[in-house]
């Protein structure tokens, strides 16, 4: 149900794409209700798709006797099924590996096998999503006589740490300390234009362009260290914002010393990013695994661990990527276990649009969470080798605990949020 | 907000006339969080509000062991969740306390606030012209009524939000009010009212009337108290049904038992023939017996599941006892 | 107008009233005038005022006396916000359903959302504005940032002022503590794990 105009995305994208399977059909349409529009939330149509395929992967598992990661893995595709395309990088076995081996999934029990009221389960989904990122996307870098670096670009920041990370790329290829970097974003009157903050697309758009900025920096550092020590470039090594000659390790300058004896006061580059490899298709991939409890009395779900194993290329900073993991795995268990606009059906009017009534995760439903990152770096796709963990990290929250619900209980939950209304009246059959 | 009038009174008799001057719409005020709620939704918009805070010796608790407890009707929610005497003595309440919303709010809010607020219905809270604000018909009745009440309801099928109204129920306090110059003491049992009554109120006060301090009297030897709530979310979230029970249990033997019933009907429910169901009963015939309560349930078409959850905590919190 | 001396650095409200039209108006004082040199703004809500009923606020900000005409209506997240241009504490739901808006008042957080400005009256608040000291930043400010205890950093200030309550009971918080005293704060990002971690860090800290 889309409400009164589609949004445009669509929930069978897993469907085409996640498995092998020669002999498709999928058939999608929305249904349209007298509400207010459809808006789109991080991976918007992937989360509910995700949330039903993976539930009814595990269930033909069961029907044919099979471990669901073992028939996830005998369903495998190298390729996008959807054109055939090869992927740049795909390491989603090595996510159900690691993953499951997280989790502890041997421990894993028939369904409904437990003792007591409440019964614990273990449960897994996995997920695909494009966030390879793409041109056009552009930054500039203006190295200022001080030795310092100011990056601009006219992306934005909505707290995923993208500043962070330009900058980290700069001072990767220039040896310039962070502290020295300033970035400016969400400005297209100052910097170039940059990609919108979505799509799981600004790090793997944006950190390219800076690369690209920061070599053709290092390129006029290079030859105007060259001139002003009269020597060739190949003979001079690079480190730590000092050019020394190699034969004559006395003969050195610095940076700021070059913009100064360029007389430039400043030098300034745009890098781009550049044109994605073709024939290929890019996407993310992970596994989630979710540990749950269910109080069969009460029909609450309590989320003990969720192990979330993703292939998104290079991890540029570790800490703002396991924030982004975290964040989508907790906004999954909202999806999952709380969050759903309730609409007067009579009247049309929503009844539940407040923070009371409509309710997002606080600080006391955080599972533990353990991020894994089974991927190393995708060259394919940019120098950096990023792909996105945005949205990723989301689409397989609910459908990992869903299974695990399953596991603990021996009965399908088929709607989100899995409620204890909804629990009691399924375990009850009411 | 429309504006208003911020009167802080002296005396219980300045509050008294000051609630009952004609043609001014007057609201007591002492913590504020649900009044300035209900003011910010347009649920109700007075011309003036009376501050009870400044009022002496009204925040205070004594426990007189042997006696009882009296809680001030300011004493704050945070202070009543860790009060010593209420956790030692007067266990149900102090949980309850706890289970109140946010810490924020609990630092905020009083014990007399927090009996004498409003439902937390979203048809009531919500645009909706509905029995309790003056209009037709109850929303719910037909609408999205997964946590409304399933017995006392019609003409309004709200319940009762307050958690410390069900602990207090359980407990058999008493509530003593100021009266336009007097006091009187009303068993909190009798405090609250159906919508048979009056829809448009979930209380007896009138105006010109003020809670100044609830009085619990100490439990008999052997007895001790519990609460319990189950809410959707881990905490910041009102009962999806809650119970409070004061139990004497010996071993598997429930000898007395008295049980309040929060998230059921549009009051704490409270029915001795569902007492009397498990007094004197062996706790190891729970499963049977709690076949044998809420029988008369009037259940709406999407809160069904509560007769179950009901039944199930009521086992839960008498098994807690004997463990 | 007579106008009262305060300390430095907090505006004053004072009201005039429009000759011939009627409308009264009220006046905020930017906080970094002098008074010979003031000049004046409106405050937001001037336009819809008919009447003058206003009471007398006086009360601590942040260790600073201060002294204001409000109106009764007026939150005390308001009151910092527009009055006192103390904008770090953040308004979201304006229901106390969020905690964006936490402060200290006496010593205990609240939501500044669902208290009238006029009680805190004789009272001391504390909000996000008042825990540097100089330009240093709060052992709790600094962890936030070392831990990345925030994403897109808008509930981060009730946040931290719910942890200052927390830390000033609990000094060595357990893990339950912090689940507990944190309870009341809303993140949509969802930056739980590491906000915990972040008490966790500035209560190590704040006690070696």
């Amino acid at each position: 149900m889309v409400g009164a105009y589609p949004s445009g995305a669509g929930c069978s994208w897993p469907l085409r794409s996640l498995y092998k399977c020669p002999n498709l059909k999928i058939e999608e349409y929305s249904v349209l209700t007298n509400a207010g529009r459809a808006r789109a939330m991080r991976a918007p149509g992937n989360v509910q798709g995700t949330f039903a395929f993976e539930q009814m992967i595990d269930t033909i598992a069961e029907k044919i006797g099979m471990d669901p990661i073992e028939f996830r893995k005998i369903n495998y595709t190298d390729v996008d099924p959807d054109w055939g395309g090869k992927y740049t990088s795909k390491k989603l076995i090595e996510a159900y590996d690691q993953g499951a081996k997280a989790i502890g999934w041997e421990k894993r029990n028939k369904p409904g096998s437990g003792e007591g009221t409440v019964k614990r389960g273990i449960g897994m989904a996995s997920q695909i999503w494009w966030g390879g990122g793409s041109p056009p996307g552009y930054a500039t870098l203006k190295l200022n006589s001080d030795g310092s670096l100011n990056i601009s670009s006219g992306t934005q920041d909505i707290g995923t740490g993208t500043y962070t990370i330009l900058a980290q790329v700069a001072s990767e290829i220039l040896e310039i300390p962070m502290d020295k970097i300033q970035v400016t974003l969400g400005d297209t009157e100052t910097g170039p234009y940059g990609t919108a903050s979505g799509g799981s697309m600004t790090a793997p758009t944006m950190t390219p362009a800076v690369y690209d900025a920061a070599v053709q920096m290092m390129d006029k550092l290079k030859s105007g260290a060259a001139a002003i020590l009269e020597v060739s470039e190949d003979e001079l090594n690079y480190s730590n914002g000092i050019f020394t000659v190699k034969n004559d390790p006395q003969k050195t300058i610095d940076i700021s010393k070059i913009v100064n004896e360029l007389n430039a006061r400043t030098l300034v580059t745009t890098g781009a990013r550049n044109a994605n490899p073709d024939g290929y298709a890019i996407n993310t991939f992970g596994a989630q695994f979710a540990d749950v409890e269910v109080d069969t009395e009460t029909g609450k779900i309590k989320v003990n661990k969720i192990v979330a194993a993703h292939d998104i290329g290079r991890a540029i900073n570790p800490m703002t990527l396991n924030n982004q993991i975290h964040g989508g795995v907790i906004q999954g268990l909202g999806f999952a276990l709380f969050e759903e606009r309730i609409m007067d059906s009579y009247t049309g009017k929503t009844v539940n649009a407040n923070f009371h009534d409509y309710k997002v995760p606080t600080i006391k439903d955080t599972p533990e969470i353990v991020p894994i990152i089974v991927s190393e770096t995708d060259t394919l796709i940019s120098p950096v080798g990023a792909k996105g963990v945005g949205e990723p990290a989301i689409i397989p929250t609910a459908a990992a605990i869903s299974n695990a619900v399953y596991n603990a209980i021996g009965v399908r939950i088929k709607s989100a949020p899995m409620t204890p209304d909804k629990v009691l009246n399924a375990i009850n059959n009411l | 907000m429309k504006n208003f009038e911020y009167i802080q009174p002296g005396s219980l008799n300045a509050v008294s006339t000051l609630s009952k001057e004609k043609f001014v719409s007057s609201h007591l005020f002492a913590g504020g969080t649900d009044v300035l709620g209900l003011m910010k939704d347009n649920i109700i918009s007075p011309d003036r509000l009376i501050n009870l805070k400044n009022l002496p010796n009204m925040d205070k608790i004594v426990y007189k062991k042997g006696e009882g407890i009296s809680i001030g009707t300011l004493v704050k929610i945070s202070d009543i969740a860790e009060n010593e005497d209420i956790m030692n003595h007067f266990t149900a309440l102090a949980q309850a306390a706890g289970e109140v919303a946010s810490p924020q709010l609990r630092n905020v809010g009083t014990l007399g606030g927090n009996i004498c607020q409003r439902p937390r219905c979203w048809y009531f809270r919500g645009e909706f012209d509905c029995i309790r604000k003056g209009g037709g018909i109850c929303y719910a009745y037909e609408g999205e009524n997964k946590f409304h009440c399933i017995v006392g309801g019609g003409p309004c099928y709200i319940v009762h939000p307050s958690d410390t109204a069900v602990a207090l129920t359980a407990l058999n306090a008493s509530i003593k009010i100021h009266s336009n110059g007097t006091m009187k003491e009303i068993p909190i049992r009798e405090f609250f009212i159906l919508p048979e009554d009056d829809p448009m109120k979930e209380n007896i006060l009138e105006p010109g009337e003020a809670i100044t301090e609830i009085f619990i009297p100490e439990l008999e030897t052997g007895k001790k108290s519990a609460y319990i709530k189950l809410k959707e979310r881990d905490v910041w979230d009102f009962m999806t049904v809650s119970i409070a029970a004061v139990a004497d249990v010996s071993g598997s033997l429930i000898n007395n038992v008295e049980l309040a019933f929060g998230g059921t009907a549009p009051k704490p429910w409270y029915d001795e023939n569902i007492n009397k169901v498990f007094i004197n009963s062996k706790i190891s015939d729970l499963e049977t017996n709690v076949k044998k309560i809420f029988n008369d349930s009037e259940l709406l078409s999407k809160n069904k599941y509560k007769l179950q959850l009901i039944r199930n905590l009521t086992k839960r919190i008498l098994n807690n006892f004997s463990a | 107008m007579k106008e009262e001396k305060n300390m430095k650095g907090i505006s004053r409200r004072r009201f005039i009233k429009g000759v011939g039209t009627g409308i009264v108006g009220s006046y905020v004082m930017l906080p970094t005038m002098k008074d010979s040199e003031a000049k004046i703004t409106k405050s937001p809500k001037d336009e819809v005022l008919e009447s003058v009923r206003t009471e007398t606020l006086e009360t601590t900000i942040n260790g600073r006396k201060v002294k204001s005409k409000v109106e009764p209506r007026t939150t005390l997240a308001d009151f910092l916000r527009d009055y006192l241009e103390l904008t770090g504490t953040k308004v979201v739901c304006n229901h106390g359903e969020c905690g964006g808006c936490s402060v200290i008042l006496d010593g205990r957080a609240v939501y500044s959302c669902m208290l009238l400005a006029l009680d805190a009256n004789g009272k001391e608040v504390i909000t996000i504005e008042g825990l540097m000291s100089g330009e240093n930043l709060h052992p709790l400010q600094q962890a936030f940032i070392e831990h990345d205890g925030l994403q897109c950093g808008f509930c981060t200030p009730g946040q931290i002022m719910a942890a200052y309550a927390l830390l000033k009971k609990f000094p060595n918080p357990t893990d339950e503590q912090i689940m507990t005293g944190m309870s009341g704060n809303l993140c949509r990002c969802a930056a739980y794990p590491n906000i915990i971690k972040s008490v966790r860090g500035a209560a190590k800290k704040m006690n070696s």
